[in-house]
């Protein structure tokens, strides 16, 4: 499942002015390949991942998921089922359990309970986490950890893209380190269509193919 | 659902347990309000109940309630005794007190005869006006209230006459027309009951029940100098007010006084009194159940409103991983609700759920609050919402 940017643009009201985020962006983003965008601060890459994730319409150009436009899916169900995002603060729910954080997506699609027990269990061993982890809250793992119980979730969630926002920005080396292993091997291993945004020339150098942005456009 | 909610409540209780708390002090508002009103109401109705409510037959410009002149028919009208009378006042009233004279003649024919109800008709024999009655042996103040052929004399009169009964003389003045047999005058002897002293000295007192019997034996008219009665039931003063609107006008200080005709003044001033201040107090109340139903919407309101604002990265990420909005929005309330109606139920069993109509729409006013809260947030675009949050 690949994603495709036809001549995409995005604007918004600011407080002052319309803003234009992203101008005329175009890329065919293949299965099984690992992608990397990098730009400074405000280049427009977190917007354009959210365009990606189904947050929001371009207003202009289309953005092809599978091959249909984000503007034919229904949102909600390309978010569910297509397209997974991985966050540079985890975004995990502080009041679930590791557990209960993984199984949220399957719950979602309304997987029979003693499969997603499975499945949750097995996807968090891949990640590397032991099962003693199942019931802790996201409050009591480190940073590293709480970003492979999201890598968890995306793979429980079962997409075929994945979008990652400086995934590991908050990391220290060696948690950068397995992150994108994981990562690649979710591409590579898995046939997903991996995209990172991110402002490691380090990570993004990793990448099968690195887009650089600046002012919302392809450099 | 409910396993998420408990999820929630369990791993993180403080929210919760304010929001119970909330709920629960405002019910116990409630129901305190609720409270005050039936106890203005009870205070009211025993006031009420409490409340004699004099209705006073005057003269047209209410100056006067003595020396009067009324007929049978307006007797009649409240005491209710004359066959055929059809009266609607009557019904509506009790302790109808009377007092009607006859001029003596003979001996005594300074003197007036004067048939009373009781004391309190007369004024002239109260205490506080100087005067002191001693009363014979074998009887008191009941006298009046039946029909004895008793009187009871001024002091001056006891001094001149001598032993324990009085002979009367009484002219025939007004007699009826058409009766079968031939009015004429009455001569009687009545016994002497007590003297007064002080007072009207030219007055001789006796039931008035007799004097109705002796004018009945001559075939005179009835006529009263004075008359008031009580209102049976404070609740009908206005079917009074209508039903005597035929026989009398309502006191009016600028009425002609050589007019023929009475007032009637029914004095309600403390009905009044008590009717507004309970009024003033049903306004309090009423107003502060409103205050009190608007700042359970505005709880509501902020409530949900820091509810979502704490809690939108979560919600967004929900939105984000698809969850539909209508499963979030159920969520929020659902925790809110149970949290609502288990300090609702606390605050209720103090008073053993008195209003729970009023905790209902306590209730159903913060639900309002929150879901305005929450689908002011869950309407906003989820990129927006993103940016906000980021920024």
């Amino acid at each position: 499942m690949g994603i495709s940017l036809k001549n995409v643009s995005y604007s918004y009201q600011g407080k002052f002015q319309t803003v234009k985020a992203v101008d005329g962006v175009s890329y065919d983003f293949e299965p099984g390949k690992c992608y990397a965008i990098i730009g400074k601060s405000g280049s427009g890459k977190t917007t354009l991942l959210s365009l990606m994730a189904g947050l929001d319409l371009p207003t202009e150009g289309e953005i092809l998921v599978d091959g249909k436009s984000t503007k034919d899916w229904d949102r909600r169900r390309m978010r569910r089922d297509a397209v997974s995002v991985i966050y540079q603060n985890y975004n995990l729910f502080p009041l679930l359990t590791v557990q209960e954080n993984i199984q949220y997506p399957l719950d979602l699609k309304k997987v029979p309970r003693k499969e997603s027990i499975a499945l949750a269990r097995e996807v968090r061993q891949r990640v590397g986490l032991p099962a003693s982890y199942d019931k802790r809250l996201p409050g009591q793992l480190s940073g590293g950890e709480q970003q492979r119980v999201a890598i968890a979730r995306a793979l429980a969630q079962g997409c075929k893209i994945i979008l990652a926002d400086e995934p590991t920005g908050n990391l220290d080396t060696t948690n950068t380190h397995n992150i994108v292993s994981i990562l690649h091997s979710l591409a590579y291993d898995d046939g997903c269509t991996v995209i990172l945004v991110t402002h490691d020339h380090g990570v993004a150098e990793q990448a099968d193919a690195v887009l650089q942005m600046k002012d919302g456009a392809w450099i | 659902m409910i396993k998420t909610v408990y999820r929630r409540v369990v791993r993180s209780p403080v929210p919760a347990v304010g929001v119970v708390l909330f709920a629960m002090i405002m019910s116990v508002v409630l129901q305190g309000l609720y409270n005050s009103k039936l106890q203005a109401q009870e205070h009211y109705e025993k006031i009420c109940s409490e409340i004699e409510v004099v209705c006073t037959v005057t003269n047209l410009t209410g100056t006067s309630a003595d020396h009067l002149n009324l007929d049978s028919y307006q007797i009649f009208s409240f005491t209710g005794e004359m066959e055929g009378l059809e009266t609607e006042i009557a019904p509506l009233v009790t302790d109808v007190q009377i007092k009607g004279e006859h001029r003596l003649m003979g001996a005594l024919s300074e003197h007036s005869l004067v048939g009373i109800t009781s004391l309190e008709i007369e004024q002239a024999l109260w205490p506080e006006n100087g005067c002191t009655i001693f009363w014979n042996d074998g009887f008191d103040a009941s006298l009046f209230c039946g029909d004895q052929a008793a009187c009871l004399i001024p002091e001056a009169l006891a001094e001149e006459w001598q032993g324990d009964a009085l002979r009367v003389s009484l002219p025939l003045e007004d007699a009826y027309a058409g009766l079968s047999f031939a009015p004429k005058d009455y001569t009687g002897e009545l016994k002497i009951a007590g003297i007064y002293r002080g007072g009207d000295e030219k007055s001789i007192y006796c039931p008035w029940a007799l004097l109705m019997e002796i004018w009945g034996e001559m075939g005179q008219r009835e006529k009263a100098s004075a008359l008031h009665a009580t209102l049976r039931n404070n609740s009908d003063i206005s079917a009074l007010r209508q039903a005597a609107a035929d026989l009398f006008s309502v006191p009016d200080p600028n009425a002609n006084p050589n007019d023929w005709g009475y007032a009637l003044d029914i004095d309600d001033s403390q009905l009044a009194q008590a009717d507004l201040t309970l009024r003033n107090s049903l306004r309090v109340h009423t107003f502060s159940v409103l205050l009190v139903f608007s700042l359970s919407i505005g709880a509501g309101f902020l409530i949900g409103f820091l509810l979502v604002r704490s809690r939108r990265r979560e919600i967004a990420l929900m939105r984000t991983m698809g969850t539909p909005d209508q499963s979030i929005y159920l969520g929020l309330v659902l925790e809110q609700m149970l949290c609502v109606v288990f300090g609702t139920a606390i605050g209720g069993a103090t008073y053993l759920w008195q209003p729970p109509l009023q905790l209902a729409m306590f209730a159903t006013a913060y639900f309002v609050g929150l879901t305005a809260a929450l689908l002011v947030f869950l309407r906003k675009n989820l990129m927006t919402t993103i940016k906000e949050d980021d920024g």
